[in-house]
């Protein structure tokens, strides 16, 4: 009566299919706001690494423009909606989402790049840079 | 193993319930657009009931196939129009070649029911005759009960937009002369119905469905001077002072910031790269708005991605 792993394996193969089953022609925000993220933060290491910044920076800044990009992809596409439901003109939605995202990145880098170098890994280019 | 064959049996429930709750959401989107019988519909009833001789399998198709599910109430609807095929030219014919999805090419009409009515009383008919295929001909054709039950049920769709719908199910179809008032009427709905589900104050300013005059519709899209300029320079006056907070945080991380001054280097670069995003999704959003694709009907499937409606 019991099951070999290989019946097992494909049983969890078809529910792990069925979960991440998305219909064709949709638009998926938070999927565009993850794969966004993660292609803008390579570029990012990739541009600080070949300037030959320090690798606690380098990680630092890349960790951050993910987390800033996928939280503004997320902010703008909500935002004109609600605007609209508020009863504020959506035209305004892209200037707002500008200044807020200039104040959260700004929020986002100092906190992400404290907690990253914060390590004791990066010390010495710490001292290096400073 | 412990409890495996539990868990075999478990998936083979879920396994199961996956397939047949995707073919209810697939069964009540065609409800929901009042379309009556698809092609799809049927091959994939036919498909799985010839596939699974389950019998809780069948009974749930045929619980999808009935008529009190689904909202898909049988109507006994005809219109001189519809029904005058023969008689009434090529349009129809090409219509109907196209809905008789399994009648055979040699004759057109076959399977389906022939009415015999006047084009002369084109006022009203009282024939409460449903136009669809003829027993014998279902009974030829389709060997499955299910797909019979469903070939049973099918009925062409109308498709007089000009017909009106009497009280005791018959329809009125009115004479050529009123055509030109009909579409107008038409027209003045469609454009009430956008009004009213755009709710479009903000959204469409000189959208007025043609009541008011040309020079206030264009002073409502092209606003003068005064009224742009209080507007604009308000909301940048306050997006400039909300945007100079930002000096109070690099103020409080002043010597984090000395400490690497890298980041201080790189700080315009990620704050733009952040602009950038969510200024491309929202005016993405605010294009779809505005356009008309983001509306009530679609604003479910864009949030929840389309999975659980």
């Amino acid at each position: 009566m019991a099951i070999n792993d290989y019946e097992l394996m494909t049983f969890i193969i078809f529910f792990l299919k069925h979960i991440m089953y998305v219909p064709h022609k949709t638009v998926t925000e938070t999927k565009m706001a993850f794969g966004l993220s993660l292609l803008i933060g390579l570029t990012a290491f990739v541009r600080a690494s070949l300037f030959r910044v320090a690798w606690g920076e380098t990680i630092a800044i890349t960790t951050s423009v993910c987390v800033i990009v996928a939280s503004s992809v997320a902010i703008g596409s909500t935002l004109p909606l609600c605007m609209k439901k508020v009863g504020i003109d959506p035209a305004h939605s892209s200037t707002t989402i500008q200044v807020i995202m200039d104040i959260l990145g700004v929020l986002i880098t100092v906190c992400v790049s404290s907690f990253v170098l914060s390590f004791k890994v990066f010390n010495n280019t710490n001292t290096n840079n400073g | 193993m412990f409890g495996a064959h539990h868990l075999s049996s478990l998936c083979m429930h879920a396994f199961t319930q996956t397939f047949y709750t995707d073919l209810q959401s697939q069964v009540e989107q065609l409800s929901a657009n009042q379309v009556i019988l698809t092609d799809k519909l049927l091959d994939s009833a036919t498909a799985h009931a010839s596939i699974e001789k389950d019998e809780s399998a069948s009974d749930f198709v045929r619980k999808l196939s009935s008529p009190s599910n689904n909202g898909l109430h049988r109507r006994t609807i005809s219109s001189p129009i519809s029904s005058s095929k023969e008689s009434d030219g090529d349009t129809l014919n090409s219509v109907n070649k196209q809905r008789s999805w399994s009648a055979s090419p040699k004759n057109k009409t076959r399977g389906l029911k022939s009415k015999t009515s006047d084009i002369d009383n084109q006022s009203t008919t009282n024939n409460n005759q449903s136009i669809g295929f003829d027993n014998e001909y279902i009974n030829n054709t389709f060997p499955d009960r299910i797909a019979k039950n469903s070939a049973k049920r099918y009925q062409p769709p109308r498709f007089n937009p000009l017909s009106i719908e009497q009280g005791d199910g018959t329809l009125e179809v009115k004479p050529n002369d009123h055509i030109d008032e009909e579409c107008n009427n038409i027209m003045h709905h469609q454009q009430q119905d956008h009004d009213d589900n755009n709710s479009s104050k903000h959204m469409v300013p000189g959208w007025s469905g043609g009541s008011q005059s040309s020079e206030e519709s264009i002073a409502k899209i092209f606003p003068p001077f005064k009224d742009q300029i209080k507007e604009r320079a308000g909301w940048l006056i306050g997006l400039l002072f909300l945007q100079s907070m930002s000096s109070f945080i690099i103020q409080y991380n002043e010597q984090f910031l000395a400490d690497n001054m890298v980041l201080v280097q790189f700080l315009t670069m990620l704050v733009g790269a952040g602009g950038n995003a969510g200024n491309q999704a929202a005016v993405r959003v605010i294009r779809c708005l505005a356009v008309g694709t983001l509306n009530k009907r679609t604003m479910k499937f864009f949030l929840l991605q389309g999975k659980w409606q």
